[in-house]
């Protein structure tokens, strides 16, 4: 029964006192340096050669190989236990079993003689002087012994482990491609819209003719992969992309192309001559004799400039202009009489100076000045301040009078910083 | 148990013998001024009150005894003469003096008194 209410109490007691506990990591001395290597999944690649119609594709496949440099160093992991109702219960404790002590021991010097002075209702005297110290012993023990084992059973919980670990730190690491080799498996050629075209690669070799397509292909996948291609493979892929789409648009004379589909068709023959060369000098030829006539003939409406060129180059190939308005350039005298030839495009160079209107600024050239219209549609970004030199390419529009001036008029098609 | 009976036994003494349990009750009954009912029921003498009833009660002797009423019966009929002090030379309420003639016929005839 003894033993059985000992175990009760001492968890009692051991569970008055919090135990608050704290980890620190503490770096020791380096152990070792090594060299640890990681191979990780790589890359899909492909060698891209065009031989129309065919584009030849070596796909290989590779492993990064990582080479880690990794430090050792040895830790200590320090756990710290306290609990702040140590102090104060040891120092109760040790308090009242000392006091506890010194009133039993001074009990035995005091008379054991009882108080005949009164005697109670049940008929005893009262209690001697060494009864009372007892007494007030034993209160003082009932006390000073459980703050005391609760002190102490906090003590003993309480202190610092250390434990010594080995940790490692990554402080380089270095990837290369390895293991190349020729990749087998599902290939596909996927479209802008999203339609993939099947091909099985045999040790990575895939030949695909251009004319055998219902699609013009943008990219390659390998098994859901996309293939990475260096900057020349991507042009050559491009290039022969282009061919795909002229091959399937080559029904459509250009008599019946509109004007914007005749711009994408001269861009893709200059795309497709890259790798069919001279064989496509007469298509090239025709196209740019229909450019011309058109912007002879056509309907002004269907030049707007502004809205159908998407660059500067294009601007400059669509439009062809005959005239170069620049310092000291001796076109600036047609600028006497732009009436003379209003309609043509010109290559203007100068520097921005005071805007007028929302839409019409004066550009500088030298000692001349030029109204510039700016079309409220155009397609090029960016901001031009006062000072910023351009070039762009317009159309001379006759004469115009604004406020005091009046200065030849030119409508922009595209409009760019120069430098 | 041990030191929780040691500490209940810290608030008392040892029990006093009958003999002095038989005087307290007299010294309490005679004290000064002597309670009117004191002189009505024991009859006793304006002088030595305690003396005359100890020698009726036989406890002027030291190997007095109680036999009847019992002591359990005299610690009972002296509840009222200690309600208000445990000390020997209290003295009690007239009051608690007439209660206990009252309660305790057996304890007037012990003293010599008419119940």
């Amino acid at each position: 029964m003894k033993r059985l209410g000992a175990l009760v109490l001492l968890p009692l007691l051991a569970g008055c006192t919090t135990i608050e506990s704290n980890t620190r990591i503490e770096r020791g001395p380096l152990l070792r340096t090594f060299e640890r290597p990681v191979l990780l999944e790589g890359s899909i690649t492909a060698d891209v050669r065009a031989d129309w119609p065919w584009l030849k594709l070596t796909v290989v496949s590779n492993d990064v190989c990582r080479a880690q440099q990794v430090e050792e160093y040895a830790e200590e992991h320090i756990t710290e236990r306290t609990s702040a109702a140590v102090g104060p219960a040891l120092s109760t404790g040790i308090a009242n079993v000392l006091a506890s002590a010194v009133l039993l021991g001074s009990s035995f010097i005091v008379t054991s003689t009882a108080d005949t002075k009164l005697i109670d209702a049940s008929g005893h005297y009262g209690p001697s002087t060494r009864q009372y110290l007892q007494g007030a012993s034993i209160v003082t023990l009932g006390i000073g012994l459980p703050s005391l084992v609760v002190g102490l059973i906090g003590k003993l919980r309480t202190g610092d482990d250390v434990v010594t670990k080995r940790a490692e730190q990554v402080v380089s690491q270095k990837d290369a491609r390895c293991n190349e080799r020729p990749a087998t498996g599902p290939m596909t050629l996927v479209s802008a819209q999203g339609v993939a075209v099947p091909f099985q690669s045999v040790d990575g070799a895939i030949d695909v003719d251009g004319t055998k397509l219902a699609v013009v292909p943008e990219a390659l996948r390998f098994a859901e992969r996309e293939v990475e291609l260096t900057e020349e493979a991507r042009a050559t892929f491009a290039a022969w992309a282009a061919c795909v789409s002229l091959e399937q648009d080559k029904a459509k004379t250009l008599e019946s192309l509109s004007e914007s589909g005749l711009l994408t068709r001269a861009e893709r023959l200059r795309e497709c001559r890259k790798i069919r060369g001279d064989a496509l000098a007469e298509p090239v030829r025709l196209i740019d004799a229909e450019l011309g006539r058109r912007r002879e003939t056509g309907s002004p409406a269907a030049w707007a400039p502004g809205t159908n060129v998407s660059s500067f180059e294009e601007a400059v190939s669509a439009y062809a202009p005959t005239l170069k308005l620049a310092v000291n350039s001796k076109d600036l005298a047609i600028l006497d009489t732009p009436e003379s030839a209003e309609g043509r495009a010109v290559l203007l160079e100068g520097l921005v100076g005071e805007g007028l209107t929302e839409n019409i600024g004066v550009i500088q050239v030298g000692e001349r000045q030029v109204f510039l219209f700016i079309p409220p549609r155009k397609s090029w970004g960016g901001t031009f301040p006062n000072g910023t030199r351009v070039e762009v390419v317009a159309l001379l529009s006759g004469r115009q009078t604004l406020g005091e001036k009046t200065l030849p008029l030119l409508r922009a098609v595209w409009m760019r910083t120069a430098w | 148990m041990a030191p929780v009976l040691f500490l209940l036994c810290a608030c008392v003494g040892p029990p006093a013998p009958d003999v002095e349990l038989c005087r307290d009750v007299i010294t309490r009954l005679c004290a000064e001024p002597v309670c009117s009912g004191v002189t009505a029921k024991l009859n006793t003498p304006a002088m030595g009150c305690e003396a005359e009833l100890q020698r009726r009660s036989g406890c002027d002797v030291a190997e007095f005894a109680f036999t009847t009423p019992t002591r359990d019966r005299v610690l009972e009929c002296r509840l009222p003469l200690v309600r208000e002090s445990n000390l020997v030379v209290a003295h009690p309420p007239c009051e608690y003096v007439d209660e206990t003639f009252r309660n305790c016929p057996d304890l007037v005839g012990f003293l010599g008194g008419t119940p």
